[in-house]
């Protein structure tokens, strides 16, 4: 096999591949950083003159706020709830054998394939379905849990994704000899998988809380009177006037994702320091780790 | 090596006729050992014998299919590794990462309530006897692989088990330090008297270790006794091929003494103690040891009731304190001489005519 990043010019096209990549990437987001602090109400150069008053326009409009309290709350109950369902997922599909396991593994993992806006759709109609058939019994609402609701389906495939390669890393001896010690499965479970997975639990948490408070293809179908703040935004982008303070909006929440992830990131190799578990794994949050089994 | 003094006659660990299958394969076969209380008991046998499924069968790993493990007379057959009072060291330590040496040891007595105070003197207690005395803040990741190892006895022992179970713990260490941990095994067993089922694939290891040794081929025990009656009185062809290395020949039985029984090779004779049943014109299958075999220069008297045959020296392998010396037989083919190499025999180069012997109690019959 030809290595690539040992040829010449293929080293070349590597680099200029990467730095393509780079611009395209942290350009528009260094424009959205440089027009939130534009005087001016049209987004765009030339820049008018340094001004604070979008950030205090967006923090004083209520139905921003409230959105982003929404979005907040959906994020918080769908990451804690996938989490959990996720995990019992991973364990069985990361540790043990059994013959369904391939067809199951495709089940869980297949919302990755199926587009956000068809899923929507199909909730929206499911949850209408239900409602009807139960003569509004249930009075299941179209609102936060049912958009909480299918964030999970969204965020259960991501985390067993990331689940599991740090599962099947943990030497299946340790079990063994904790049980051999005497320790009950729950034990083993608390004393010696759940320190050995905790900074892959983070992870993912802080992955699917961010992918969940940003999506809206799925929320907006099912979220009924409900704003998220994706949908929020997209409103407000078709008034003209309104731009400048949603990029400023934007700008805190691209902020806080970035530090929010970098000091996941940070805390998990200050943890893995202390237990020296994965001298291999570099790879940020752990996400690569998929990469490299 | 002696049997230790640690040895009883109480039964420890009883495995009765036990079978377990994964699906297609049985990887034990009925097998029948029993243990005593004390005693340094090896599962010897090449990989896939059987030997580290019964060794999980004692410890709860897995459930026989059929039969029963008995501890202590007790019947275990269904207990949970948990319910047992027995413990394993794993082939790789198994340690917990993300635990420091004491956390690690004292897992166990944790987890039977035993108090701080007695917990903390316990795990120093023991890692006195592996000799690791104040290792208890360190992490795994700190220990080379025979302190590892230490850890790992340790984090057994402190429970005082009825039997202690050890599955190839060497195999991961290089020779020197496998030869050192072989010794230092076999010393804390025999101080603190427990039993221990030490599972191997390594000859030398289980001669050099075990009280008993049990042989086990394709799920089956072929033959338990002592290294010494392993070595030297095997019971079968595997038995004796797969402990020490030996010349094979077919003996074809052409006259018969009382008790022996031999036939000619060229100028001279192999022959062998033989049942009286065994007739004039039978083929047995024998075998002779290396180091058994003295040579002599040709035509020098031989032994008067054993086997002389007279060859060409082929190859001379020096080996340091021993060397080997590839006889050419006619009539019966190669032959491998083990001598010390300070012996006078060494002496013999490639192309000599030589006289290899043997006394009559050093021909083995197999089958």
């Amino acid at each position: 096999m030809i290595d690539i990043a040992t040829s010449k010019w293929a080293k070349w096209v590597l680099i200029g591949i990467f730095v393509f990549e780079i611009i395209f990437l942290y350009a528009p987001v260094t424009l959205l950083y440089i027009f939130s602090f534009n005087e001016g109400s049209v987004v765009g150069f030339p820049f008018v003159g340094f001004s604070l008053d979008w950030y205090e326009t967006a923090f004083t409009n209520r139905g921003l706020l409230l959105s982003i309290r929404t979005s907040a709350t959906i994020a918080l109950m769908s990451s804690t709830a996938s989490i959990v369902v996720g995990l019992l997922m991973a364990i069985p599909l990361a540790r043990r054998k059994f013959k369904a396991k391939t067809p199951i593994m495709a089940l869980v993992l297949s919302p990755l394939v199926v587009p956000h806006l068809v899923f929507g759709v199909a909730l929206l109609i499911t949850f209408r379905s239900v409602d009807v058939l139960t003569n509004g019994f249930l009075e299941f609402p179209l609102s936060l849990p049912a958009v909480a609701i299918g964030h999970v389906v969204v965020l259960m495939p991501l985390i067993v994704l990331i689940l599991i390669p740090r599962l099947q890393r943990i030497d299946a001896h340790l079990e063994e000899a904790a049980q051999d010690l005497g320790a009950s499965g729950w034990r083993t479970f608390r004393t010696i998988i759940l320190p050995l997975i905790a900074p892959a639990l983070a992870a993912a948490y802080v992955i699917s809380f961010i992918i969940s408070f940003n999506e809206y293809a799925v929320a907006v179908f099912v979220s009924g009177p409900v704003t998220t703040f994706p949908i929020f935004v997209l409103a407000e982008l078709q008034v003209p006037v309104r731009v400048p303070q949603i990029i400023a909006i934007s700008v805190v929440v691209v902020t806080l994702s970035l530090l929010v992830v970098v000091g996941a990131e940070v805390m998990r190799r200050v943890f893995e320091r202390r237990y020296q578990v994965l001298s291999q794994t570099a790879g940020l949050l752990g996400v690569a780790d998929a990469d490299t089994e | 090596m002696t049997a230790s003094s640690s040895v009883t006659s109480e039964v420890g660990i009883h495995l009765e006729g036990i079978t377990k299958t994964f699906g297609e394969v049985v990887a034990v076969d009925d097998v029948d050992i029993v243990i005593r209380e004390g005693e340094f008991f090896s599962l010897l046998g090449p990989s896939g014998c059987g030997k580290t499924t019964s060794l999980r069968m004692i410890a709860g790993f897995e459930v026989p299919d059929a039969g029963r493990v008995l501890l202590r007379d007790k019947d275990v057959s269904g207990d949970l590794p948990s319910k047992r009072n027995v413990n394993m060291v794993f082939q790789h330590y198994a340690l917990f990462p993300h635990m420091n040496v004491e956390d690690n040891v004292m897992f166990g007595l944790r987890v039977s309530g035993v108090r701080k105070k007695e917990r903390v003197q316990r795990v120093a207690e023991i890692l006195e006897i592996v000799r690791l005395p104040g290792f208890q803040k360190r992490k795994p990741f700190q220990l080379s692989g025979g302190q590892q190892q230490r850890v790992a006895l340790a984090r057994a022992l402190v429970n005082r088990p009825s039997a202690l179970l050890l599955d190839e713990p060497l195999g991961a260490l290089d020779v020197k330090l496998r030869r050192e941990m072989q010794l230092e095994l076999k010393a804390i067993q025999h101080d603190l008297g427990t039993t221990f089922v030490y599972v191997t694939h390594d000859q030398e290891e289980a001669l050099t270790m075990s009280d008993r040794i049990a042989v086990m081929n394709l799920g089956r025990v072929e033959q338990i006794g002592t290294p010494r009656e392993i070595y030297e009185r095997p019971d079968s062809s595997f038995v004796a091929g797969f402990i020490g290395s030996l010349n094979a020949m077919d003996l074809k039985i052409q006259q018969r003494q009382d008790g022996s029984g031999g036939m000619t090779v060229g100028e001279g004779w192999v022959i062998a103690r033989v049942d009286a049943d065994v007739a004039v014109g039978a083929t047995l299958r024998a075998a002779v040891r290396p180091e058994r075999i003295a040579l002599g220069p040709a035509g020098a008297p031989a032994h008067p009731d054993g086997s002389v045959v007279i060859g060409t020296v082929e190859e001379v392998i020096y080996l340091g304190a021993m060397s080997l010396f590839h006889v050419d037989v006619p009539g019966l083919g190669q032959l491998v001489s083990q001598r010390m190499s300070h012996e006078d025999e060494s002496a013999f180069q490639t192309g000599d005519r030589v006289s290899a012997s043997w006394e009559l109690v050093h021909t083995l019959v197999l089958e």
